[in-house]
């Protein structure tokens, strides 16, 4: 038995599309582009997926966040910071509250080098810092591994000028790693790291995963909570609601806050949900613009596709007649314009490999993406097959149903 | 060896019913050479798609080569078309962007033949046409005459039962249409059945066989060698 395939020349094929020069031209070009965009757009788009996946390690869902502000002159932060978050901690709703500047997505905080043997020489791990007290795990909802968490006696109060080192922190799995290259965390424990080459602290414990709040190295996933906190006018609690009792928690929380101290103001009430979805605000619009543009190209390719097969069937009205009488049956017509149609998307797809790889390598020199991986490729030809096969699907369609007693037809 | 029997065929449209065809009665034996006249409108092209299975028909029966093809699907009637039947048109009907190698190749492709069979098959066509040594031309850069010659080489490089021809002089000179004529006549002697529609009386003279259609029917017959041959006589 003969495949349809096998009774197409493909020869004759090729020679005819070479002669529509100019209009072959720019269907090769526009299918090149389109699998270059299709192929570095869905690579992007992967990548900013992966970014808004990832997990941050705290139990985002049910913790929100609000600032303090006092603004009196006898207003003493220490005291009303200990007196909120100990009658938070009372409240019904809550799991557990703490005193910190930075959690993941807040934008701020500071970073520190860490490093195993003391000197200058020394390797060093990059790791934000946060200053959390013995309520921090529990209230991030933080998983501790490996160790012990803080005692209350280890946690230091300070004002910012108090330049005191705690003598213990813990650490995310992911520093334990860079540092003590090992996944063995109970081993670590006990070790002794440097910090900016000045103090040394003894790791306490280790938890699985804690995001830095903002990730100006590419290390997000390495952290080092300090025993500390620091007292300021303006204070920033993170308080981890019951499992769905966030909104309920919010609103009892503000007004009680509001109430319970007249020489502050509460502010800034938000969720980690809100905050997370206005980091990655960004990241959302680039992913919606590059499906916006792949989607556009795409149809305009398809639209292409689809005019070139149907101005074909429209000029060799006869000649499809012909073949009809010369004993071809419908599928040899639906075929030779599929086959038409694949040796033209071949030709893009070999132009647009090239063009793809070239626009990967200017990203990768301009913006330090990684590179293209071939899978990206791939997709992007899969793609634009099927689109050239949907595309000439209608007018190979109308091909395949003229009849054979046009080849008697006068023109 | 092609019959048809009260073959009727109607045109509609939403308008206007046409009958091409009423009752068609014909019957054509193995080697005849049949030149099919008629005025324009007379259903002579009709006949000529119904009988190369261009056309499918409306009522009464058809039987080629002793198949009853009244009833064939789509891919049944496109292999008898590519097994049988040859055809040639009065406009060549080559197709202009195929050399003559490929334009000859393009039912031997639909019938299946492997490459070495097609390419033996082409070359022995088109040298019988006198061809053989233009077989990398366009059809383009041939002149009518040679154009049909092309077409006729392409009509019989698969070695059918029965040559079709629509006015195959048509768009030829007398000189050429002569030639042409040699060559359908050496066709028919060395075989294969010929049914030429004409509106050339002189063309048609050179038949064996004579077919005037009027009004969608066969209403007279000359049949010139009747007397040895009496089964060509219309049914």
């Amino acid at each position: 038995m003969n495949l349809p395939f096998s009774r197409i020349a493909f020869r004759p094929i090729i020679s005819t599309l070479l002669r529509q020069k100019y209009a072959m031209t720019m269907l090769l070009l526009q299918i090149a582009l389109t699998l270059a965009v299709i192929s570095n757009g869905l690579f992007i788009i992967s990548q900013r997926l992966d970014i808004l996946q990832r997990p941050s390690g705290i139990d985002e869902p049910n913790i929100f966040v609000l600032t303090s502000s006092g603004f009196t002159e006898n207003f003493n932060p220490q005291t009303s910071m200990q007196a909120d978050l100990a009658e938070l901690r009372q409240m019904p709703n809550i799991i557990n509250a703490v005193a910190t500047y930075s959690f993941p997505f807040s934008g701020s905080g500071d970073w520190d080098e860490l490093q195993t043997l003391a000197g200058s020489d020394q390797n060093t791990v990059p790791a934000a810092s946060y200053k959390l007290d013995e309520n921090g795990i529990d209230a991030l909802g933080l998983s501790l591994l490996a160790g012990e968490n803080f005692t209350a006696s280890e946690v230091l109060w300070q004002t910012e000028d108090n330049k005191t080192f705690p003598s213990v922190a813990i650490i995310t799995t992911s520093v334990a790693t860079d540092l003590f290259n090992t996944t063995d965390w109970a081993s670590v424990v006990g070790k002794t790291i440097y910090i900016n080459d000045i103090h040394s602290v003894v790791v306490k414990g280790i938890v699985l995963q804690l995001q830095a709040p903002w990730d100006p190295v590419g290390q997000i996933e390495n952290s080092i909570i300090y025993p500390r906190v620091v007292t300021r006018n303006s204070a920033r609690y993170l308080i981890r609601a019951k499992l769905s009792m966030l909104q309920e928690t919010t609103a009892d929380v503000e007004q009680y806050l509001g109430m319970s101290n007249q020489q502050r103001m509460i502010r800034k009430v938000e969720s980690i949900k809100t905050i997370r979805k206005q980091v990655y605000g960004p990241d959302i619009a680039a992913i919606t613009i590059l499906l916006v543009v792949i989607t556009a190209l795409s149809i305009i390719s398809a639209m292409g596709i689809a005019g070139m097969a149907s101005f074909n069937v429209i000029k060799r009205h006869k000649q499809i007649g012909i073949r009809r009488a010369l004993g071809a049956n419908k599928v040899d017509i639906l075929s030779h314009f599929f086959v038409e149609n694949i040796i033209q998307t071949t030709g893009g797809i070999f132009i647009g490999c090239i063009f793809a790889l070239g626009l990967n390598v200017f990203l990768v020199a301009q913006y330090a993406l990684p590179k293209l991986p071939l899978t990206y490729i791939f997709i992007g030809i899969f793609c634009l097959y099927l689109l050239g096969i949907l595309a000439t699907l209608k007018p190979a369609l109308k091909a395949m149903n003229i009849s054979p007693a046009e080849a008697t037809r006068s023109q | 060896m092609l019959k048809m029997t009260d073959v009727k065929k109607v045109f509609r449209t939403d308008l206007v019913e046409t009958h091409a065809l009423r009752d068609f009665n014909l019957h054509v034996g193995e080697g005849d050479f049949v030149a099919v006249t008629g005025p324009s409108g007379s259903g002579k092209t009709t006949f000529l798609n119904i009988a190369g299975l261009l056309e499918t028909f409306n009522g009464g029966t058809y039987e080629l080569d002793g198949q009853d093809v009244s009833n064939l699907n789509d891919k049944k009637r496109s292999q008898l078309r590519n097994e049988k039947i040859g055809f040639i048109f009065q406009s060549f009907n080559l197709i202009p962007d195929l050399n003559l190698f490929d334009n000859v190749d393009v039912p031997l492709r639909y019938r299946g033949f492997n490459s070495a069979e097609r390419k033996k098959r082409i070359e022995s066509s088109l040298e019988m046409v006198g061809l053989a040594q233009r077989m990398k031309h366009l059809p383009s850069q041939l002149s009518g005459g040679q154009q049909q010659r092309v077409a006729i080489a392409r009509a019989l490089a698969g070695e059918p039962r029965f040559l079709l021809a629509d006015e195959p002089t048509g768009n030829l000179d007398t000189q050429m249409a002569n030639s042409v004529m040699d060559l359908l006549k050496s066709i028919n002697a060395a075989g294969t059945t010929i049914i030429m529609v004409t509106h050339d009386g002189q063309l048609a003279s050179q038949a064996r066989r004579n077919i005037y259609v009027r009004d969608g029917k066969v209403s007279e017959v000359n049949d010139t060698d009747a007397a040895t041959a009496p089964h060509l006589a219309a049914v």
